[in-house]
């Protein structure tokens, strides 16, 4: 036990970690607690475990998740001591007592893309972007956080895994099974994200791996060679209905509350060929961002009322 | 304890555009592993005390009363084989060396093979070999590089590939490691940056001659492997190494790409060169341009001229390719075994004793067959032929 840190109860337990709820003694602030087990697994430390030390340590943004401390307690586990965010974007989403007007969206997803941006300067992917994986701070900053999956961009020769993010965030790039790709599946999902922002309910909900193919390309249109040159020869690429692009009235009819410039945006996150996909920078530049309304201060916007929050 | 953030400097008052120079700076390859060829020195000198103490430790607990003990003291404890600095340098670059050997038979990428290394030597930063066998702790290094670089390899199947290891002998020593490392895992290596060279020098010279440009590369990433096992790592970022390295391979090359980036013309270069064979030979090599400490406020470098930035870049790879060349060390298998076999006596120094004793026996049997000699003259003559290889001879050159 660390004579700096008090683990106060228990809030969660996943199968390398288990978090706690804790204060900072010098500053009396909250934390939260990882403590990773590290005795009892075969292969040593757990690669998530690993992963989420690795790339927090390198991070430092206002919209990542602040590690503030790593140290070691005398039963050898490895604790992360990570800031105190008591909610995430899954819960304001859901919770339909909210009213979420477009300007709190677009702080939302501003704030979603400058963790992004800075994660992808910095070389790094997160691969496992979806709304639970963005967690609220008490004055309404949204940050980054779940590192377990993360990846630095690889060189030329190396391959990927394409079994990365969760079904429903998943770029159609990953769907086919590439093995090399990029920065584009954390712009995919957080298109995804902005879409279920607007609709307040999942945009592309896939029952399984084959129905997230179907579910992606119905809304989207299916890739051809023509709107993306190379797909015909990723692996998962056949015994597909071809689909045709949504017209962009259809588009202006899923999402009614969007302005031309957020289907603009929208349509740039969600293109299917990563190359033509808008990256980081393009997306916190684009006009949507420039345009009224102006995005919601952040602590001004939509919280989960204090009621609730106690019951859980 | 290890508090990471401590060292975290403030952000500026006026929001600035961050540059990758920024980035690089808040990395903690940068915030906790640079540093000058003197704070280097001193954290190994360091490393070697907190070994030489351990050993002291472990010869105060002897038990006075064995006959090995007693050995020891008689013997003298300046006999004893401490390790000393340098050793301790020579033995880590051999099993450093080893580390590549075996991250080749497991075909592991060079990212994990050099970050494997890197791991290595950043150990005995804090540690010395007098405490932990490299040896131990560079299978460990390996196991979790490949973790770390996303190239997992099952213990069991690590460990059955490995002679006298275990998956725990193996794993015992991960969470030492990581603690060692300070929780920062993440390497930057010249290997990427490189081939953003290898790239951009087809866009800034279009006439180039690929062929020569990928033979040039080539060459540069085997100077690369080779700088491993040197401290450049410790004192240079990623992109001077890797310009470096390629500088080796062609300068002429480099300093053409050079120019042009910096918007020299090709007949200002040559003065340029000569400017610098000056300056390099007043100054030797103090390689501080990678450390925190020697962080140079970034706006002089705006106020430089181009030819000012070029003589400055052409200095700090010259220093670099000056410590690869300089560092290369690749310790004989008669060297390692010898401070092998002195490791093996800090970590235990009883063994000392066992091998005082038991040398004291064999010197005396040696005394009692040469008295006998003159009686049986045939047999003993071959005994003592094989004497001068005995054990007796080996500890007298340590």
């Amino acid at each position: 036990m660390s004579d700096r840190y008090i683990k106060e109860r228990k809030v969660g337990e996943g199968t390398y970690a288990v978090v706690y709820l804790g204060k900072q003694l010098s500053t009396n602030k909250n934390v939260a607690i990882k403590e990773i087990k590290t005795g009892g697994f075969k292969d040593g430390l757990d690669m998530s475990a690993i992963r989420e030390v690795k790339y927090l340590q390198e991070m430092s943004h206002e919209n990542v998740i602040d590690l503030v401390d790593v140290y070691a307690d005398s039963g050898k586990n490895l604790n992360l001591v990570l800031e105190f965010l008591p909610s995430d974007l899954e819960v304001i989403i859901n919770d339909k007592s909210l009213m979420i007007v477009p300007a709190d969206i677009k702080c939302w997803l501003l704030m979603t893309l400058r963790g992004i941006y800075h994660l992808h300067r910095n070389g790094i992917m997160h691969r496992d972007l979806k709304p639970n994986n963005l967690l609220i701070s008490p004055t309404g900053q949204l940050k980054l956080a779940d590192f377990g999956l993360a990846r630095a961009f690889g060189g030329p020769n190396e391959k990927f895994t394409s079994n990365v993010v969760t079904r429903w965030y998943r770029a159609p790039e990953l769907l086919f099974g590439a093995r090399h790709y990029a920065g584009g599946v954390d712009i995919w999902a957080a298109g995804v994200i902005f879409a279920e922002l607007m609709l307040r309910t999942p945009y592309l909900p896939g029952k399984d791996d084959n129905d997230q193919v179907v579910v992606t390309f119905r809304a989207l249109g299916t890739p051809t060679e023509k709107n993306w040159p190379g797909v015909s020869i990723l692996p998962n690429y056949n015994n597909l209905v071809m689909y045709p692009p949504p017209s962009r009235q259809e588009l202006r009819n899923r999402f009614p509350a969007a302005t031309e410039s957020a289907l603009d945006l929208l349509c740039g996150m969600l293109t299917l060929d990563p190359n033509k996909r808008l990256d980081a920078g393009q997306c916190l530049t684009h006009k949507y961002f420039v345009e009224f309304p102006r995005p919601t201060p952040a602590s001004k916007l939509p919280k989960r009322s204090e009621r609730k929050e106690s019951k859980d | 304890m290890v508090s990471p953030k401590e060292e975290t400097p403030l952000p500026p008052a006026k929001p600035k555009k961050v540059t990758n120079d920024d980035l690089y700076r808040r990395s903690t390859q940068y915030r906790y592993w640079s540093f000058t060829v003197s704070k280097l020195a001193d954290l190994r000198v360091l490393a070697n005390k907190k070994g030489l103490k351990s050993t002291h430790e472990k010869l105060d607990n002897l038990d006075p009363a064995l006959e090995e003990t007693k050995a020891v003291t008689s013997n003298g404890l300046d006999k004893f084989p401490f390790v000393t600095p340098t050793e301790e340098l020579q033995i880590i670059t051999y099993y450093a060396r080893k580390c590549q050997d075996l991250a080749n038979f497991f075909r592991l990428p060079s990212q994990v093979r050099s970050t494997a290394i890197v791991y290595l030597y950043k150990f005995y930063l804090t540690h010395s070999v007098m405490a932990y066998h490299p040896q131990h702790i560079m299978y460990t290094c390996l196991f979790l590089a490949a973790k770390v670089e996303n190239s997992f390899i099952g213990i069991s199947n690590f460990s059955n590939a490995i002679p006298r290891t275990t998956p725990d002998s193996i794993l015992q020593y991960e969470y030492l490691i990581l603690q060692s490392l300070r929780f920062s895992l993440r390497c930057h290596h010249p290997f990427m940056p490189l081939y953003g060279f290898y790239l951009d020098i087809q866009d800034l010279l279009p006439k180039v001659d690929l062929k020569r440009l990928t033979r040039s590369c080539d060459k540069a990433r085997e100077h690369i492997s080779e700088s491993l096992f040197t401290d450049v790592f410790f004192l240079f970022t990623p992109p001077q190494i890797a310009l470096s390295c390629l500088w080796k391979s062609d300068d002429i090359l480099v300093e053409r790409y050079l120019a042009k980036t910096m918007g020299l013309k090709k007949r200002q270069i040559k003065g340029e060169l000569a400017v610098v064979k000056e300056v390099e030979k007043g100054n030797g090599v103090s390689s501080e341009s990678a450390s925190p400490d020697a962080d140079p406020a970034e706006n002089e470098s705006n106020l430089l001229t181009p030819q000012q930035k070029f003589d400055k870049l052409m200095i700090t790879i010259k220093k670099c390719a000056h410590a690869i060349e300089k560092n290369t060390c690749s310790p004989s298998v008669d060297e390692a075994r010898r401070i092998s076999s002195k490791i093996r006596y800090c970590l235990d120094p009883i063994r000392y004793g066992r091998r005082l004793v038991k040398q004291q026996k064999e010197t005396a049997t040696v005394v009692v067959q040469a008295n006998s000699e003159q009686s049986r003259p045939s047999k003993s003559g071959a005994r003592m032929a094989d004497a001068p290889e005995g054990p007796s001879k080996r500890v007298k050159t340590e």
